[in-house]
């Protein structure tokens, strides 16, 4: 299946996660198979998993350089590019997953895979991957418990004013190092999903895992826009069908990966502690001024399209 | 001459030490920062990183020049000494030959290869769409007093690909036309302690 | 097919006599430029990425570390230390010189840095008490090679590097089998002692011990400092080794004072009281402070370190290269695919990788060989069940036996090199303890937990997400 033919495309996958165990190498899987399958004769798609060919940094230049057609970084890392993508960074704006794909496919939220087109990129579809919850070294009931601790973040503006709201202090450190840095307390805790938690042993290495569902976790597949004006319409028609399909049916598999990881978490013996509706509340009030410093970057009528789709 | 020579060697070797004590100053401070004071600057390590690219590809150049680029000479050794010298030769050039492909593919077109781009063309991309660097930004005063965007544009930080793969190609060619002029022997150094051992050179030969 | 003529076109070069990295880098872009679709363009990327790669950056400020120790006295003091402690039993001056060489191999990250630093010295004293040359080379050349196995090491984080597994764990991963090594060449050579019927030093008494584990703790702190300043959780491993560099410049400058603007100076003058000592030394290091950062030393052991710096990372950065183009063009899969379809297992394959190291070791520089051979065997490893942690222990043993094994060997052309004997008598003066070496690699490779037990213990597993 890897090996390409004469005369077919050639769509080259670069990402930073396994080929199976996560929902973005599960997705890129199910695309390539498809690929392969349906455009026999006409295109073929080789994954590249574990940042084998690029990072989530290069990969971006690769894609304008043609070496690399598609690729899904996390919707954090498109800071350089556009500041609208900081919507989905923004603390307990949604109210569940639903509400995510609610919006994805909403209007508003087809209009911004546009954003990118003047620097030459396009957005193919949101891939999901789970709200975040917090852990730390102690337990977090309420956003006072976090004060003064050192929380490991992914780069991102939002999150750093995040947690600087709930008066800890926000570290950058490579996925990887994470495990042994909670371990050994680098940073006393982290932000992360259900999945992530799980498949890295970070509750292993932590007091308890507090459900705050504070905020999404997503990635964008992304394409050149140069190599997709470049195929033929009947190719281009046949593959961004596939394409929505794969996203929409990827989508759905999270929610129930993330159920189940939870509960794996559960019974490994770890501590989760969900949150009392008062509590909750006191957790969206320290974090929600933090909306008002990024409004202007996103727009206030792609933030009230977001929040409609919590109804 | 000589002293334009001497001249250029101490500005290679001030801009090599000054990278690396930047860098480990840099680095230094940002666990003084975080473990000390709970605080930090997130560009550190961005900055740190670029630094570690400028030192070796600035430096690649420097290598050559003074001949510290490991090889295995055993076996050219026990050639006669004018195969000895074509092969040398032939060392020098393979180094010209990978600067100038990296720099730019595109003249190999005329060989019928077909390939394209190069460091130059990566760099000149960057330039053009001129995005920034992930966590670089400039200092406020800069950016009032210059007008120029939030972001350190990432061009900057590539400026040393094509810098460093030219200078490279050049020392290359320096090294070549010492070889064929007899004033030197080869372009590599046999071992990676060679100028530690040379220091220590017999000290305890009897 | 292209498999093949890649490595030809790269071992052919290399035998020309062309620089490693160029062998490696100029193969890579000419395969690129006639069997693959991709750009030069995305080869320029990639030269650009590796070299900013987070994990490799602690080799700049580990090889200053090393430096700044190394000028400044701290080899001297060591040895003092080690003969004061074991000089006594038999063969007490050959025991104490390994002895040394594993305390400065927690120093320093390099094999020939250790071998230069003690053999000069060592090596001279052990010929004092009756050592024949070619026993004090011997012990050195071996013993010197403990520099990449006990931490820090620099060949443990280009493993780490090339396959993601976490540096700290590597660096723990060795101290147990660095112990053994150590205490398998102390036994050989006090067995060859008592055979011989030669005698101890003296014994020094305890007041020696300890004026000389002073004089030599502030070179061993850093020992603490990288190790417990990572498992502390103060730092990680790149930052220690930043720390560590900083650490090294202090003492060489400032409290050794083998180098720099204090020079000579004294810590104490004669008939000094030791509070006026206490403030003058105290106002002398204020004062000269700014001196000591930019004195000539200092931009000495800089420029030193920026060398060794890029000659390793130039082969480095290529050899990352090389290993780009044999994943893009997916050639560790196919060879994967190929062993796994041939009936090795872990048992059989562990043969095949000691053999392919030793015999690669012979021509290339050991971190470059690392950064292409483990693509390719980490993941034949993983699916036979061997732990990643144990698999670098094993490649760096292997590293380590490369450099004093004809005919190429790192630490026989050091040790040659600074005794003024001829290649052959260093080979046939270090046979005895390669013989060891061997014997070690055997218990390294089939008995994982010497490497595994200790990381696991404090740190947990390795978690394999990657790959
Ligand atoms: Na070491
Ligand atoms: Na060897």
């Amino acid at each position: 299946s890897e090996g390409c033919d004469d005369g077919e495309i050639v769509i080259k996958f670069s990402h930073v996660v396994a080929a199976t165990g996560h929902p973005k190498g599960d997705a890129a899987t199910m695309l390539a198979d498809r690929v392969n399958k349906e455009m026999d004769g006409k295109a073929c798609m080789q994954v590249f998993p574990n940042s084998q060919l690029f990072d989530d940094d290069k990969v971006m230049e690769a894609l304008l350089l043609g070496d690399v057609q598609l690729a899904a970084p996390s919707l954090s890392k498109f800071e350089a590019y556009t500041l609208k993508y900081r919507v989905f960074d923004l603390p307990f704006l949604f109210a569940n997953l639903s509400a995510v794909d609610r919006f994805n496919s909403s209007e508003a939220g087809k209009g911004l895979l546009d954003s990118m087109q003047d620097v030459g990129y396009q957005g193919l579809g949101y891939w999901l991957s789970g709200l975040k919850q917090f852990s730390a070294n102690k337990p977090l009931l309420e956003p006072s418990d976090a004060n003064g601790l050192k929380f490991r973040i992914q780069t991102s503006d939002v999150a750093e004013a995040m947690i600087e709201a709930i008066g800890g202090n926000a570290q950058k450190l490579a996925f990887k190092e994470v495990y042994g840095a909670l371990q050994t307390g680098v940073v006393d805790g982290q932000e992360n999903t259900w999945s992530n938690i799980y498949t890295q042993k970070f509750f292993e290495v932590q007091d308890g895992i507090t459900e705050t569902n504070h905020q999404v976790l997503a990635y964008l597949l992304v394409t050149s826009t140069e190599w997709l004006n470049s195929l033929d319409d009947e190719t281009r028609t046949q593959f961004l069908k596939i394409t929505e399909e794969v996203t929409k049916a990827g989508n759905d598999a999270v929610a129930d990966a993330e159920a189940k990881n939870r509960q794996r978490i559960l019974e490994a013996g770890a501590t989760i502690r969900e949150l009392t509706p008062e509590q909750r509340a006191k957790w969206v009030e320290v974090m929600k001024p933090v909306w008002g410093k990024f409004q202007e970057d996103i727009g206030e009528d792609l933030i009230n399209a977001a929040v409609a789709s919590n109804d | 001459m000589q002293r334009v020579d001497n001249w250029v060697t101490r500005f290679e070797e001030s801009v090599l030490a000054l990278l690396l004590a930047a860098m480990t100053i840099v680095s230094f401070t940002q666990v003084v920062a975080r473990y000390g004071f709970n605080t930090g600057w997130t560009g550190a390590l961005e900055f740190t990183r670029i630094l570690f690219a400028w030192l070796i590809l600035f430096g690649m150049s420097y290598g050559v020049k003074i001949g510290a680029h490991l090889g295995v000479d055993a076996f050219i050794r026990l050639l006669p000494k004018k195969v000895f010298r074509v092969i040398a030769v032939f060392g020098a050039a393979c180094g010209l030959l990978y600067a100038a492909i990296l720099l730019s593919a595109d003249w190999l077109s005329i060989f019928g290869i077909d390939t394209r781009g190069g460091a130059i063309d990566y760099w000149s991309r960057m330039y053009k769409i001129g995005i920034g660097l992930d966590d670089l930004r400039y200092p406020e005063f800069i950016q009032e007093t210059f007008g120029t965007k939030e972001r350190v544009q990432r061009w900057i930080a590539y400026l040393i690909l094509p810098l460093g793969l030219t200078l490279f190609g050049f020392r290359c060619l320096q090294a070549m036309i010492a070889i064929i002029q007899g004033k030197q022997e080869t372009m590599i150094a046999a071992h990676e302690a060679e100028e530690l051992v040379a220091e220590h050179k017999d000290e305890l030969k009897d | 097919m292209e498999a093949a003529v890649l490595f030809i076109l790269v071992l052919g070069l290399l035998f020309l006599g062309v620089p490693i990295a160029i062998s490696l880098g100029l193969s890579s872009v000419l395969a690129i430029a006639f069997f693959s679709q991709d750009s030069m363009s995305s080869v320029a990327i990639q030269l650009f990425t590796a070299s900013q790669n987070y994990t490799l950056l602690a080799i700049p400020f580990f090889i200053l570390a090393s430096a700044f120790m190394s000028t400044g006295g701290v080899a001297r003091r060591i040895i003092r230390f080690a003969i004061a402690s074991v000089g006594h039993v038999r063969g007490g001056l050959a025991i104490a010189a390994v002895f040394s060489c594993m305390l400065f191999a927690a120093l320093s990250g390099s094999s020939p840095a250790t071998v230069v630093a003690i053999g000069t010295i060592a090596i001279a004293g052990m010929r004092q008490v009756g050592y024949s040359k070619e026993f004090a080379a011997g012990v050195i050349a071996n013993a010197g090679t403990l520099g990449i196995l006990i931490p820090p090491s620099i060949v443990m984080v280009v493993y780490a590097a090339a396959t993601d597994v976490s540096v700290g764990r590597m660096f723990l991963a060795g101290v147990i089998p660095g112990l053994v090594a150590g205490l398998m060449l102390m036994t050989a050579i006090y067995v060859n002692a008592r055979i011989r019927g030669l005698q101890g030093q003296p014994f020094a008494g305890f007041g020696e011990i300890l004026g000389a584990a002073r004089e030599a703790g502030w070179g061993l702190f850093l020992i603490v400092i990288i190790l417990g300043g990572i498992y502390g959780g103060v730092f990680t491993p790149t930052e220690a080794a930043a720390v560590a560099a900083v650490y090294s410049f202090f003492i060489a400058i400032f409290i050794y004072r083998d180098m720099g603007p204090l020079k000579d100076i004294p810590w104490r003058r004669p008939g000094e009281g030791q509070a006026a000592a206490f403030v003058r030394n105290l106002g002398l290091i204020a004062w000269k402070f700014l001196p000591g950062c930019f004195h000539s030393d200092t931009k000495k052991v800089l420029v030193d370190s920026a060398k060794t710096t890029i000659m390793l990372m130039f082969i480095i950065v290529n050899a990352l290269l090389f290993a780009h183009v044999l994943t893009s063009e997916r050639i560790p899969q196919a060879i994967t695919d190929w062993m796994i379809g041939a009936g090795f297992n872990w048992f059989t394959f562990l043969i095949a990788v000691n053999l392919l190291l030793l015999l690669g070791g012979q021509f290339m520089e050991p971190s470059g060989l690392l950064l292409i051979v483990a693509p390719v065997v980490f993941p034949i490893a993983i699916q036979l069940g061997v732990d990643p942690i144990h698999l670098g222990i094993i490649m760096v043993v292997n590293m380590e036996i490369g450099m004093i094994t004809p005919p190429i060997g790192l630490n026989l052309f050091v040790t040659s090199g600074i005794t003024g004997m001829s290649l052959i008598q260093v080979v046939r003066a270090s046979l005895p303890f390669v013989a060891i070496l061997f014997l070690f690699l055997i218990l390294v490779t089939y008995i994982p937990g010497i490497s595994t037990t200790l990381p696991y213990a404090l740190m947990g597993p390795e978690i394999i997400t990657n790959r």
